[in-house]
């Protein structure tokens, strides 16, 4: 009976003793709980502290060992204790959002801070930094503002040609779309663009695909040759020699396609001029049926012969006379 | 078939020291690991906590509570790993603590928040 009246009192006493460390246990975790945040940035070891003997206690007082217990829950309680009043002091307590940022300076003090290195004072978050409508976890450029369909980066465009750097040719040189967003380069700078130029390299005019001109030039009322028309001697056939000269004659009335021209044959003043005449017509006309044989509208082109009635020098001298003997092109309608 | 029993008794019985020695050095590395990557610095709590909890663990190996012991020091080991992972997090912050004023929040939109909060 005396035992059994022993072991009742020591079996109370034991669950007295564990109440009681639940009982002030509880208050300690309560405070900590609830001040958690500011206490862990403020005053972290005597928080851990708190903790640590609070673990303690509860072991030594679930593993009947009551005094030893209660010496834990009493640091438990002190540092519990420290720890609240040094964060107080301290100025840490009022952080509602436990973001480490004072709530007397923070912003949002009720959102925490992301810290994601973008405006991270200000206490608030910033869920999507760049403001381009993709929240930052799916941007892959968070803080750069980009379109949905490039990740939320922005899409490069290094020469400002409209062209995107991805489908740029030339991504750090201005050019248009249709030349692969590459600069239109004109190396003999003759206006045409060396793509379409078929001398790239030699200035010519855009009609004779920037090619130049080279027995012939083009001016406002003619079509000026820089070398003569030969014919057989006393006849009205051209020697070969002077076909590349009429080639090219041919080739810029087929670049500027609305010329239309009168061939005009002049000769000195020996021999009569009746006959001159005649000839002077006669070799225009053979310059016109070459020009015709070589693809040019009959339409655009009409012979004259002038004989020697027009001369542009001296026939006193065989030099002027040979000046003389000449075909022309006049340009009649452009 | 006496033999295998008694066998059986002596490899149960030794399950619980091997485990809880393995655990606490286990936490001694960890909280070795942890202290090389300043977390007692940057993680003051949870290297504090930890620590304690590794002490916790061997006082119960002392006194033949292997059970105990293993969980106070299965503890150790988590409070150490979170140690060195908050480590960097925690610096941040206290630099960004001592900084000057805080800059003018943007003026876009604001709901959705990944959490500055501390795991625990």
């Amino acid at each position: 009976m005396k035992r059994a009246a022993i072991l009742t009192m020591a079996f109370w006493a034991g669950c007295l003793t564990t109440g009681t460390v639940e009982q002030r246990g509880a208050q300690v975790d309560k405070l900590l709980a609830e001040q958690f945040e500011p206490m862990y940035n403020c005053t972290p070891v005597e928080l851990a502290q708190a903790e640590a003997y609070m673990a303690y206690a509860r072991h030594e007082s679930s593993e009947g060992r009551p005094h030893t217990a209660e010496s834990y829950l009493v640091k438990a309680e002190e540092n519990a204790r420290l720890a609240f009043e040094r964060s107080r002091d301290r100025g840490c307590l009022g952080d509602r959002d436990g973001d480490g940022i004072p709530d007397r300076e923070d912003q949002c003090p009720d959102d925490p801070e992301d810290f994601d290195q973008f405006q991270d004072q200000d206490g608030c978050p910033e869920p999507d930094n760049d403001l381009d409508g993709i929240l930052d976890p799916a941007d892959k450029c968070p803080n750069q503002r980009g379109p949905v369909e490039n990740g939320g980066c922005p899409i490069l465009d290094a020469d400002g040609d409209g062209c995107p750097d991805a489908e740029d040719k030339c991504p750090t040189e201005f050019g248009p779309k249709e030349n692969g967003c590459c600069p239109i380069v004109d190396t003999d700078r003759d206006g045409v663009p060396d793509n379409e130029d078929r001398c790239p390299n030699q200035p010519g005019p855009k009609e004779n695909g920037g090619c130049p001109y080279k027995l012939i030039e083009i001016t406002d009322k003619m079509i000026v040759l820089k070398e003569k028309v030969f014919f057989a001697f006393g006849k009205a056939i051209i020697k070969p020699e002077s076909y590349p000269l009429l080639n090219e004659v041919a080739q810029a009335l087929k670049d500027h396609p609305t010329f239309v021209i009168r061939i005009e044959g002049h000769t000195d003043n020996i021999g009569s001029a009746k006959a001159n005449k005649r000839l002077s017509k006669q070799r225009a006309d053979s310059v016109r049926k070459y020009l015709i044989s070589k693809g040019i509208e009959p339409s655009r082109l009409t012979a004259v012969g002038y004989g020697p009635d027009r001369p542009i020098d001296d026939n006193s001298t065989e030099a002027g006379r040979a000046i003389n003997r000449r075909v022309e092109f006049h340009i009649v309608n452009k | 078939m006496r033999a295998l029993y008694l066998m059986v008794l002596v490899v149960a019985g030794a399950c619980g020291p091997i485990q809880a020695t393995t655990t606490i050095v286990r936490a001694e590395e960890e909280l070795r690991t942890a202290k090389l990557a300043a977390a007692d610095r940057d993680s003051p709590y949870e290297f504090t906590k930890a620590s304690l909890m590794l002490d916790m663990a061997k006082e119960c190996q002392g006194r033949s509570e292997f059970q105990s012991a293993k969980e106070f020091g299965d503890e150790a080991i988590r409070l150490a790993a979170l140690a060195k992972a908050n480590g960097p997090r925690n610096a941040r912050l206290k630099q960004i603590r001592m900084k000057a004023p805080p800059v003018p929040a943007p003026s876009g939109p604001s709901g959705a928040s990944s959490s500055g909060g501390v795991v625990r």
